[in-house]
């Protein structure tokens, strides 16, 4: 029992940061109906943003003389995770405007090459600029709560991961608040459906579009600063496992489906943290995509994606 | 005739060609303010894409299009500069269609539109149909996006006269029951209307209307003439529409222009248009020598009367 409330705990956490995303990958697909595979690195590059943030000002901080308490940590953090958002956001918006929008109207297996060569590009490019070597952060918010207590096994939650649950909340009440009730939501929602009517009625539709990757980007930050937090390590080569494994999440929940991206991100985490509890770690995406394929096969259209439906 | 002294929309030699294949060819007609224009021809005759070269979907091969805004109210913009503080207030007049994206003759040259096979957002609610319509301007009240999250108060009250009027457009169309449906959920009638009040809801200085009544029954096609009348006479909105059902463009057009593969055949008030022996002929379909004798005809009393 103990056991597995503490893999119930563990598998939420990385669960919301692949959530966080697949959110990417199901918006950009919802909208343009292309698999945006330079996600994953983007996601990466900002832990890297997250990490390089947060070096400046601990740095700044040891220089003015601050003793780095954990009050401090935590304002930190929260200036790692605004900035790391804002500058990543940056990078998806200027890949879309070079790499993607050109391609708008051309064959639709284009704009995939040209998202396997950005991909393949912030992967060697953050390699050659950072070194090849893993990048450590000093141990954060290492304090754990117990939850729970047995002779042999204490169930902890640390205050990362409580932090990581709060903060992915927060952002995906706020993101949800967007797309369903603000004019830019519902823009993207009508964009979603048909591009060409909604520009008919005004929609500047290659804005939308660019905001959308702005908001994806923006949570993929959201996972990067998380993911540097939880684990305290990033690499150049730290984009690809995480960034299949969310696009596997969006698929899974229903590619196109904003609620399906977390259900799947949280079921693959899940899957992942129990399989490796229970059975061999060796196994664990061999057991999160055995999944995919047996829920791809019942429900084709993944847990809450709509069937295709043949237009009148 | 209003559309030769007050046009809102000038085409002139309009051609649009698809490889050797000529849709519309040196076509050149006006549409009056004020007045609803019917565009009609038998199938095929290129009506659909003089609507897309309008609209921005397509690009026209060669031509001119010409949109006029109407003049304002003089007091309320003698109102205008003197709250500005500049010295004038400069407001396009003239919009050439050719040159615009497709969102900006929407948004700026204010032309709406609807499709002969209904393009409604099926899967947004009715109201959210016609909150979309009104994005341009919501999204700048809302601080693109900003202000709106944070729930100013500005925005607010913004967003309800939007609201406001996306339900004078539900109740003029008769849709107010079912704002909160699916759009797909409508009947057919029913998404008819609502794509109408979706394009009334962009604020058009001209509406254009790909075969409103098709598919309609009589009933339903009355209610579509008291619509469009309406929109003609209550909003000042200038209608131009393509139709196949006679009765509904003889009974509300002040203007009717006449296509058959691609080039115009005839132009006048609907009178006039009923009995040109080239409409007759070109709908009714008749022997080439009859044609030229019909011709011949139409040009003996073209030189009796003058042009």
């Amino acid at each position: 029992m103990e056991v597995f409330v503490q893999q119930l705990i563990n598998g939420i956490t990385l669960g919301s940061i692949y959530g966080l995303i697949a959110i990417g990958y199901t918006m950009v697909f919802g909208i343009i109906g292309m698999v945006n595979f330079a996600h994953g690195d983007v996601f990466m590059l900002s832990a890297f943003v997250a990490l390089i943030t947060f070096l400046v000002i601990t740095t700044f901080l040891a220089a003015i003389g601050v003793i780095t308490g954990s009050v401090w940590i935590v304002i930190a953090l929260l200036i790692c995770l605004i900035v790391s958002m804002v500058v990543t956001s940056l990078w998806n918006w200027a890949i879309e405007r070079m790499a993607y929008r050109p391609l708008r109207g051309s064959f639709r297996l284009a704009p995939l090459i040209s998202a396997i060569g950005m991909s393949i590009f912030l992967s060697n490019f953050v390699q050659v600029a950072q070194g090849p070597r893993n990048k450590p952060t000093p141990p954060m918010l290492t304090d754990v709560l117990t939850v729970m207590k047995s002779a042999n096994y204490d169930v902890n939650i640390s205050y990362k991961q409580i932090a990581i649950w709060l903060i992915t909340a927060v952002l995906l009440a706020a993101f949800w608040y967007v797309v369903q009730k603000t004019p830019l939501g519902r823009a993207q929602r009508a964009c979603e459906q048909d591009r060409k009517m909604a520009a008919l009625l005004g929609v500047d539709v290659d804005k939308t579009i660019s905001l959308t990757f702005v908001m994806g980007a923006a949570l993929a930050a959201v996972a990067g600063t998380m993911y540097l937090l939880y684990y305290g390590v990033v690499s150049f080569s730290d984009g690809f496992t995480p960034g299949v494994k969310a696009f596997t999440a969006a698929v899974l929940g229903g590619i196109g489906s904003l609620p399906g991206a977390v259900i799947g991100g949280l079921l693959i985490g899940l899957i992942e943290t129990f399989w490796s509890a229970y059975f061999t770690i060796d196994y664990k995406d061999v057991a999160a995509f055995s999944i995919l394929v047996v829920v791809l096969i019942f429900m084709p259209q993944g847990i809450l994606g709509k069937p295709e439906v043949e237009k009148v | 005739m209003r559309w030769e002294t007050d046009p809102i929309l000038k085409v002139e030699h309009l051609t649009m060609r698809f490889g050797g294949l000529v849709a519309v060819n040196d076509l050149t007609f006006s549409a009056g303010r004020g007045e609803i224009t019917a565009l009609i021809g038998p199938n095929g005759a290129g009506k659909t894409t003089v609507f897309n070269c309008i609209t921005g979907f397509y690009k026209p091969t060669e031509g001119r299009m010409a949109l006029i805004h109407p003049r304002l109210d003089i007091d309320a913009e003698i109102e205008a500069a003197t709250v500005s503080g500049e010295a004038f207030v400069s407001r396009p007049s003239v919009f050439l269609l050719e040159r615009l994206p497709d969102y900006r003759v929407s948004a700026e040259a204010k032309v709406a539109r609807t499709f002969q096979n209904i393009r409604l957002f099926s899967g947004m609610t009715v109201l959210e149909n016609l909150l979309v319509a009104q994005h341009n301007s919501l999204m700048h009240a809302s601080g693109f996006s900003i202000l709106g999250i944070l729930g100013a108060k500005s925005y607010t009250d913004f967003e309800h006269g939007a609201i406001d009027r996306a339900k004078y457009w539900l109740e003029k169309t008769g849709l107010i029951d079912r704002a909160d449906d699916p759009a797909g959920d409508l009947p057919y009638g029913a998404q008819r209307r609502l794509e109408i009040g979706r394009a009334m809801c962009t604020r058009p200085v001209l509406l254009c209307l790909d075969e409103p009544a098709a598919g309609l029954n009589p009933r339903e096609s009355l209610e579509l003439n008291a619509l469009l009348n309406s929109i003609r006479d209550d909003e000042g909105t200038s209608v131009l529409l393509i139709e196949h059902d006679m009765s509904v463009v003889m009974e509300i057009s002040d203007h009717v222009v006449v296509l058959d593969y691609g080039t115009k055949i005839s132009d006048g008030a609907p009178s006039f248009v009923k009995s040109d022996p080239r409409v007759i002929a070109a709908y009714l379909g008749v022997e080439d020598e009859d044609v030229e004798a019909a011709e011949a005809e139409v040009d003996a009393v073209e030189a009796e009367v003058g042009p």
